[in-house]
């Protein structure tokens, strides 16, 4: 088939942008169910949300959350391990479950052709998970080797140390959701039932499809499969507190990095309708996109780095504002301050111009979130979990556009603390350290990264 | 049409900034789009596409020497590669894992894969590849591809009937063609650190 390339294709109007249309049920236990219609491909999308993340871990036992994750589809319903991972095979289905710091998420990719049976085994694992005590060990020992495998790799050990250093040793949200080395060792397959037991049930959960599926056959395969299963949480809502902090830099020694990667941030406040926007805009311009403030110094004046970008992180029940690179040795302290200095700037002015291109990028975007079965899945658990308005993603273009550049201003002087900046350096210390000044920077400690996490 | 032969086995040995030993075989094999290739993909879903695929499950459930194993046709415009990587959980020997993995090798010559094999590995090739027509990137890079090495854009039904159309022979044939051959084996451990 040749294209005629002598005619240039007639350019279409623009296309006008729906949001894809969600309906929610209730099935008899009370699982609520929240649905979307999507008929494109044959492809069904299936996100079993838990409200249950490794914030919950008790302190001697982080990554408590996450070996469950781990265990529990080894082996679930009439099939051991092994069977189990060859029916969803069979099935050409993707499935996997995994956690994060808030909430666990069970999730099924299949052709609508396959629906029915994979949905079955989906339902196995929620509710009839074995637990065996060898597969247990197995995980736990999966988990062991790549922490022992991480300990090499400099992203990771600049990653978890930020987080635990921003949060404070006593913080929920401190430790990898992984957890270290120390911890999962005391973790037996008891902890792991018991927790399955506590945690995994009808009010504490919610069921996210997205697919080429009618309601009324959706709802009806639900009942049949999930409409008994019975489970009372025991919720655990502690608090989450979060203090403010001082300048600090810790300086994590690691003498074989070829560059020194670099975390700086501070705690910033929980997500919100009021700032998160404006923040949204304000992030893109000083760090989140190719031509951001950060990128333009650091990058293309400077040539400090391959990149840097910024981001405001959104837990439950807190929130930070990090930047992160990696930079040549060499250049550890000009880029750190080069980073302190657009901090400072961001809060003096940002203008008419900045923010008008950010409200672009933004609003344009927009709709090429919503064009997998995976994304739109996604977006409707962002939705769920944090409770979200209900015309949140119809509303969200006319959000961004309306922001206006006082209110703007405002909010980066209300969310931008430079005075409260927490950094991780890691990398050669003795090289980073005759390189930093305590009077620009604050406190600055050195350690190696088995000494971060303290008992 | 690839004729590409090692006239020797190489065995290359580095040592760097990692926590575990790893062990990289690689052998010759077709282009992108030969009658082999298609064969050749269905093998590595066989040797580890999933739990129980043959290295998998004798190397990480059974055994359990073995921290992760992969295989990959890799085919392109010239030539192409079929190569499995193994990383070797600590103490473990990758001697030992290698000889494992050649054992497997011989085990498919000698035997067909099951009918149920084949099954599973064409339900999840054909269910991958309508996943990945979720994204318009990627139906685009489908269309070059299809227009690059085959002359014509919409060549999605012949990309997946070429995989409908293999069978367990065909298997054992371009298992004994071209993993019997010369191949490459590349080692990577870690550094050994000096004594204070």
């Amino acid at each position: 088939m040749q294209f005629d390339r002598s005619k240039r294709p007639t350019s279409s109007e623009e296309i006008k942008f729906n949001i894809p249309g969600i309906q929610n049920f209730k099935i008899q236990n009370g699982l609520e169910i929240y649905f979307s219609e999507k008929k494109d491909l044959p492809i069904v999308r299936i996100n079993f949300l838990g409200d249950n993340g490794s914030r919950f871990d008790p302190y001697d036992k982080k990554g408590l959350c996450n070996l469950l994750a781990m265990c529990i589809d080894e082996g679930a319903g009439k099939f051991n391990a092994l069977q189990l991972a060859d029916e969803f095979e069979l099935l050409g289905a993707q499935f996997s479950v995994s956690c994060d710091a808030d909430v666990s998420v069970v999730s099924l990719q299949v052709l609508s052709e396959n629906f029915n049976p994979a949905l079955k085994l989906l339902c196995d694992v929620i509710t009839q998970p074995h637990f065996k005590n060898d597969d247990f060990e197995l995980q736990k020992n999966n988990v062991l080797l790549r922490l022992n495998q991480s300990k090499a790799d400099p992203d990771y050990i600049a990653d978890v140390s930020f987080e635990y250093f921003l949060f404070g040793n006593s913080s929920p949200y401190a430790f990898p959701v992984m957890g270290i080395e120390r911890t999962v060792q005391n973790i037996q397959p008891d902890f792991i039932r018991d927790l399955y037991k506590n945690n995994f049930a009808t009010l504490n959960s919610a069921m996210v499809v997205v697919g080429n599926i009618d309601k009324d056959s959706l709802q009806k395969e639900l009942e049949s499969v999930l409409g008994k299963w019975d489970n009372t949480p025991r919720i655990d809502n502690t608090p989450v507190n979060v203090n403010r902090a001082q300048r600090k830099v810790f300086i994590i020694n690691k003498p074989d990095a070829v560059q020194t990667e670099i975390r700086t941030g501070h705690l910033s406040s929980k997500r919100s309708e009021k700032d998160f926007f404006q923040k949204q805009a304000i992030n893109l311009i000083l760090g989140g996109q190719f031509s951001s403030r950060l990128n333009l110094n650091l990058r293309e004046k400077h040539g400090y780095t391959y990149g840097v970008h910024s981001h405001f992180s959104y837990f439950k029940e807190a929130g930070y504002f990090a930047i992160s690179t990696s930079v040549d040795l060499s250049n550890t302290a000009n880029a750190l301050h080069e980073i302190y200095l657009e901090i400072e700037k961001i809060r003096e002015c940002i203008t008419n111009e900045e923010l008008s291109f950010a409200q672009s990028s933004l609003t344009k975007k927009y709709p090429s979130n919503f064009e997998t079965y995976t994304q739109i899945a996604a977006n409707m658990s962002t939705k769920v979990i944090n409770s979200l308005p209900d015309d949140y993603f119809e509303t969200y273009i006319k959000k961004i556009s309306s922001l206006t550049l006082n209110d703007v201003n405002r909010i980066a002087n209300d969310s931008i603390f430079p005075d409260e900046l927490i950094s991780v350096l890691v990398g050669d210390s003795k090289t980073i350290f005759s390189q930093l000044s305590e009077k620009e920077f604050g406190e600055i400690a050195i350690l190696e990264f088995e000494d971060v996490f303290q008992k | 049409m690839s004729d590409i032969i090692l006239s020797v086995s190489k065995f290359p040995a580095f040592e760097d900034k990692v926590n575990l030993e790893r062990i990289y075989l690689a052998w010759h094999t077709q282009n992108a789009f030969n009658e082999d290739d298609a064969a050749l993909d269905i093998l590595s879903d066989i040797f580890s596409g999933s739990k129980n695929a043959r290295l998998t499950r004798k190397l990480v459930y059974e055994l359990q020497i073995v921290q992760d194993i992969n295989s990959m046709q890799f085919s392109g415009k010239y030539g192409g590669h079929f190569m499995i990587v193994a990383t070797a959980k600590p103490g473990k020997s990758l001697d030992e894992i290698k000889n494992i993995i050649f054992d497997e090798v011989s085990l498919l010559i000698d035997k067909n894969i099951s009918k149920l094999e084949l099954q599973r590995s064409k339900n999840v090739i054909k269910s991958n590849f309508i996943y990945s027509l979720q994204n318009i990137d990627t139906v685009a890079d489908l269309l070059n591809l299809y227009n690059f090495y085959l002359g014509e854009p919409n060549s999605f039904n012949f990309d997946l009937n070429r995989y409908n159309n293999v069978d367990e022979v065909k298997i054992q044939r371009v298992v004994e063609k071209y993993l019997q051959k010369n191949y490459v084996e590349l080692r990577i451990v870690p550094e050994k650190r000096n004594a204070i």
